[in-house]
């Protein structure tokens, strides 16, 4: 059947059965290869993208339950890796082999979208379910920080304007 | 466009390109993991390709895989600082796989240090002779920096990419010469990684990704039990999706993964289960404690250690148990082949491209040479890449069905179908005299042999089948028999047979029994065991003689010893002797491998549920020098990390043949919030390279043990780490 979705801002009609999961449908349907397969269970966060804007394990959320719903993968986050979250990751140096990062940085973005300035206790919360066999964690951490301060440091800039 | 062969001289070889460019081919010279079938081979063939366009672009093609460890960017300073260009300037690729390309073994760096700044330094020197010539000047008069070559005298300059053509005319210098550490400028920076900005947008491209027109996606069923075949298979199969018998087991082959999984799923699948149908973890342990008090195959055998031990003034004895471990790369499995036009094309994320086209080209009954790889990015390999069963299962399909096909391992078909780090069991024994000072030490290591394993998968190296088991009853029966008595396997105690500490008597003894499970590379190898016994059992040996645990591993090291240099650095780091917070303890460990040398100190407190909580590791490396300390300081946190999840969290078990566990939920890894504080120290010993990629896991799980030890009292010897 004919599913509907916004997907990174573009409407988008897909032909799947609606219990196929969303991952499948964006990496094999729509070619958004960004968006990770891992465990395809829930686990390990690699899946991770926004559903009106909140993080969803993309490999468990069957696709019609997105049906008129928007749908932003790494893909969609910035067209030129300009996003602070991304920013910050580059800065912090923080990829090793990089295949879970783009799960990382959509629980991140997700995180500071409702959070701009988390604590350390936050960032636990948010960020337990990705896991990174590479190990990159603390780099993770201080990303998070980074792109929480450089939030901060526009938002005022922002509000001299 | 590129022809070799116009100049030879040693390990470089120069020739022009198509639109007046200069390229420059690389040798890094033979690795030893090279097969016997090339023994012969000594025609020259570049590992590496350095191109410099006449529009100034300089490009560099790595042999190596990029699987984490930052191997794209070190090298490419290792380039750069010789050539003297920017290295962020450079665009690196990954060669197509003509010799061997393993990476294993933390030898990347070490194998390239030299050859690679050679190559920019001969290059850099065509370049400036090149300007020189062309406007009449000694060569001494210029200068090459930011990809030109200035004379500052007249103020002339040209760029690179001017320059080649005219340099590609010039024999290769054959002594170019290098610069002193003291003029360097990249080599030893923090250069950012060159692969974040791919890896942070989401436009890396992993095997996963590949993509072609009319490709096909397999799913491939298994048998559970390993040595088993497919016995047979009934169940719906829809026009869109083909089941094909391979191997290995039955490829169900459809447009996609998710369907090619849902039909598979839905087939009933029979299984002849073969002879380790009964093999469990528990019997092969049972086994192995039998073997342990039996003697070995001699490996270290120092003064008279077993008769010292007899003559002590007081003896302890203690066994060490480690489980199967899983690699759990993030990224499952793959492969993606195509048998077309006489050739076949592979795309894989592998840590052994060269093994992979050989697989293929056996399979495909064709040369090597008509095998085209591609090298992907790989998400982890930790060693589990340099295996290529995923690569037959493509190839093998792609053989059998007219397209474009990818094998996709599901979490599931990773975990319970990985070449495991091998189950191990060790004895050891140590003998005091009156004053409570050792002086002997026994270390007997118990395991299926990892290498006779490899072998056997090998056609290149023979091994007899099975050498009858004259030790223990009933091995047999589990498909293991001892063959430690003809052959020493170099891995299993790797890190075990140099004791670094100075005890007069020492024995260090091997058995190695035979396969029943595939085994393989897991970070750091046999050090991964042997780091956690040997630290372990010196800890034991310390509270015998009532001494401080760093303060006597401090005086059984050599004065001048690269073990003591970072196990002082660690200890002074960490604040070894400061009072710490109520109910937190510190353990130190340190162990060499690799050529590098590194020493932990693990501050942990016992939670509530008796669980063991890791606040901080303070490292401390020598790896004689860091050519990028940024990308040493971030292995060391992912070597930490990846001991860790083996330390305190999973393990693989066997019963019935079977592998039990099978998903994130049964093989937890280390998490984000578990994840300790690390401070990585680097000690510039100036020594001779050491690797980095492997050497930071060893350790911890012993600095853990020991700093649960000295929170609690019990002492743990069995990962993981259990005190309840
Ligand atoms: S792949 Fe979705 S959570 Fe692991
Ligand atoms: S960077 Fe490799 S799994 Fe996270």
């Amino acid at each position: 059947m004919a599913i509907r979705l916004n997907v990174n801002g573009v409407e988008r009609s897909v032909e799947a059965t609606a219990d196929t999961p969303l991952l499948w449908v964006l990496r094999e349907d729509l070619r958004l290869t960004g968006t990770k397969f891992s465990c395809g269970r829930g686990f390990c966060g690699a899946c991770t993208v926004h559903l009106d804007g909140q993080p969803v394990r993309s490999c468990s959320l069957p696709v019609g339950a997105a049906e008129g719903k928007n749908v932003t993968t790494i893909e969609g986050l910035s067209s030129d890796a300009s996003h602070p979250v991304q920013t910050a990751w580059i800065a912090e140096n923080v990829p090793q082999c990089g295949y879970c990062q783009s799960g990382q940085i959509m629980s991140a973005a997700a995180l500071l979208a409702n959070n701009p300035r988390p604590s350390d206790a936050d960032i636990d919360t948010a960020m337990s379910g990705n896991l990174c066999r590479c190990g990159t964690y603390i780099r993770v951490r201080r990303a998070i920080h980074r792109a929480a301060d450089q939030l901060a440091e526009s938002a005022e800039r922002g509000g001299e304007r | 466009m590129i022809d070799p062969g116009l100049t030879r001289r040693g390990f470089l070889v120069a020739s022009s390109l198509a639109g007046g460019g200069l390229a420059l081919g690389v040798s890094l010279g033979r690795s030893q993991a090279a097969p016997a079938a090339d023994a012969g081979d000594t025609a020259f063939a570049p590992d590496v390709w350095i191109r410099i366009e006449s529009d100034n672009r300089i490009s560099f093609q790595i042999d190596r895989a990029e699987i984490g460890q930052g191997v794209m960017t070190a090298l490419t300073q290792l380039l750069a600082e010789e050539l003297e260009v920017d290295p962020t300037s450079v665009e690196v690729g990954f060669a197509p796989g003509d010799k061997m390309q393993m990476v294993g073994g933390s030898s990347s760096i070490r194998r390239s240090w030299e050859p690679l700044r050679r190559a920019g330094a001969a290059a850099r020197e065509m370049l400036v002779r090149a300007a020189a010539e062309g406007w009449g000047v000694p060569e001494a008069e210029c200068v090459a920096s930011g990809a030109q070559v200035r004379h500052p005298a007249s103020g002339r300059s040209a760029s690179y990419g001017e320059l080649a053509a005219r340099a590609a005319t010039y024999p290769v210098p054959e002594e170019p010469k290098l610069k002193e550490p003291a003029e360097w400028k990249t080599i030893g920076q923090p250069l950012p990684r060159l692969d974040a900005r791919s890896k942070v947008d989401g436009s890396a491209q992993f095997g996963i990704d590949v993509e072609l027109s009319g490709l096909r996606t397999a799913v491939v069923l298994r048998s559970p039990v390993f040595g088993g075949t497919l016995a047979g298979y009934s169940g719906e199969l829809p026009d869109d999706v083909t089941a094909v018998e391979i191997s290995s087991g039955l490829a169900v082959v459809a447009d996609g993964y998710w369907r090619a999984r849902q039909v598979a799923d839905g087939l009933e699948v029979e299984w002849d289960e073969g002879e380790h149908a009964s093999l469990s973890s528990a019997s092969m342990t049972d086994a192995f404690r039998e073997l342990a008090l039996e003697r070995g195959k001699s490996l270290t055998d120092e003064g008279d250690a077993i008769g010292e031990l007899e003559r002590s003034a007081s003896s302890i004895e203690a066994i060490y148990e480690l489980p199967f471990q899983a690699h759990a790369t993030m990224e499952p499995q793959n492969c993606t082949a195509w048998v077309h036009d006489g050739i076949c094309e592979i795309w894989v994320p592998t840590q052994n491209l060269n093994g992979a086209r050989r697989a293929a080209a056996k399979i495909c009954e064709i040369d090597t040479e008509r095998v085209v790889a591609h090298q992907t990015m790989a998400g982890g390999g930790f060693g589990r890449r340099a295996e290529v069963d995923f690569v037959s299962e493509a190839v093998e399909l792609a053989n059998k069905i007219d397209a474009p096909v990818r094998v996709l391992f599901s979490r599931e078909d990773d975990i319970q179908h990985d070449y495991y780090r091998p189950l191990t069991y060790h004895r050891l024994r140590a003998g005091f005299d009156a004053e409570g000072q050792p002086t002997s030490w026994c270390h007997h290591v118990v395991g299926p042999s990892l290498i006779a394993d490899i072998a056997s998968r090998s056609a290149a190296i023979y091994l007899p089948a099975w050498v009858p088991g004259p030790v223990v009853r009933g091995l047999r029966a589990l498909g293991l028999s001892v063959i430690g008595s003809w052959i020493a396997d170099p891995t299993t105690a790797e890190g075990a047979r140099e004791l670094p500490y100075e005890i007069a008597n020492v024995c260090v003894e091997a058995t190695s029994t035979g396969r029943a499970v595939p085994l393989g590379f897991w970070r750091s190898v046999g050090h991964s065991h042997n780091g956690f016994v040997v630290e372990g059992f010196i800890d034991e040996l310390a509270a015998v003689a009532g001494v401080d645990p760093f303060e006597f591993r401090r005086r059984l090291l050599g004065e001048h010893s690269r073990n003591r240099g970072v196990l002082e650095l660690a200890a002074e780091r960490a604040g070894w002797g400061n009072p710490l917070p109520a109910g937190h303890a510190l353990g130190i460990a340190q162990h060499e491998s690799f050529g590098s040398f590194v020493a932990q100190v693990a501050e942990v407190s016992i939670g509530d549920a008796q669980e063991i909580h890791v606040h901080r590791v303070v490292c401390a490396v020598d790896c004689g020098r860091a050519i990028n300390p940024d990308i040493v300081t971030a292995q060391m946190e992912g070597a930490i990390a990846f001991g860790l999840t083996a330390a305190l969290k999973s393990e693989i078990t066997l019963e019935r043949g079977r592998v039990v566990q099978s998903n994130f939920h049964d093989f937890p890894l280390l998490r984000f919030n578990e994840m300790p504080e690390v401070e990585v120290h680097i000690l510039e010993s100036g020594a001779e390279l050491g690797g980095i990629g492997e050497v930071g896991t060893p350790p911890i799980a012993s600095a853990v043990a020991n700093a649960v030890y000295a929170a609690t009292g019990k002492r743990l010897r069995k990962l993981p780490l259990r005190l309840s």
